[in-house]
């Protein structure tokens, strides 16, 4: 199935400034993983082996893969995948970061 | 665990511009929302920082953490997409603690963005704005602090 991943501008740079790139794949793992093949850089800055990163959301027709089937969400066919940064942090008692 | 830490001199020679009213746009938004933690996303270009756009804190465990809005981000992208503007950042605050950057705020960081924290600690009640940075696309790279300044409006 071949499906179009738009990509958020902050991560356009690691897929040569594309804004959307085309790729095949029968669920939405597999069209991620292709992306991360034709992109490698892309590829280690959203997935984490088989998995999506968790700072990284995923939607598919407007609707976030997690509320759907996850990474086995299935492929029609023509759809469009969006990725968005998934912003989140805080103080949560876990210290600043230092060296 | 990856490495993580923080540059404590600012490497920008070139700050950090909020436009006009970002900066009381901040304030407002996380002084309304203490002892909660507030958030929301960044637009401008380059070093210009022309807008703040608010979401709500969509974390469970708002008292600590912070979660901005995706569908605020998918329709900002929408909106922005013939425009010189982009979202260049992310805002949030700290309602007890320093506006430093914790490992959890490292962990999801994006390279190349920036990162404005107001932080409400016993030695600054009245808020502590900084500004972080993350200046390239290495998955350890360090956060740095850079400096910023408020752009007058143009008569």
């Amino acid at each position: 199935m071949t499906v179009t991943i738009r990509l958020p501008t902050v991560l356009q740079r690691l897929a040569n400034d594309q804004k959307e790139v085309t790729v095949e794949g029968d669920t939405v793992g597999a069209a991620l993983q292709a992306l991360g093949a034709a992109h490698p850089a892309l590829g280690e800055q959203i997935l984490d082996g088989p998995n999506v990163r968790p700072f990284v959301k995923v939607f598919i027709e407007g609707e976030e893969i997690a509320d759907l089937d996850g990474e086995d969400t299935l492929l029609e066919g023509g759809e469009s995948i969006r990725l968005v940064p998934a912003i989140a942090g805080g103080t949560c008692g876990c210290g600043v970061a230092t060296r | 665990m990856r490495s993580l830490f923080l540059a404590r001199r600012p490497v920008s020679a070139v700050p950090v511009r909020l436009g006009p009213g970002i900066r009381d746009a901040l304030w407002q938004h996380a002084t309304a929302a203490r002892p909660l933690e507030s958030c929301g996303y960044l637009v401008g270009q380059g070093e210009r920082i022309s807008r703040f756009v608010p979401t709500r804190n969509l974390h469970a465990e708002p008292e600590t953490r912070y979660s901005v809005d995706p569908l605020v981000y998918l329709d900002l992208e929408d909106e922005l997409e013939d425009a010189e503007d982009e979202v260049v950042g992310v805002f949030h605050s700290h309602p007890a603690t320093v506006p430093e950057p914790s490992v959890t705020d490292r962990a999801h960081a994006q390279p190349g963005w920036w990162y404005l924290i107001l932080g409400f600690p016993p030695d600054h009640p009245q808020g502590h704005l900084r500004a972080w940075h993350v200046p390239d696309a290495d998955a350890d790279a360090p956060f740095e602090e850079v400096e910023w300044t408020i752009q007058e409006a143009t008569p």
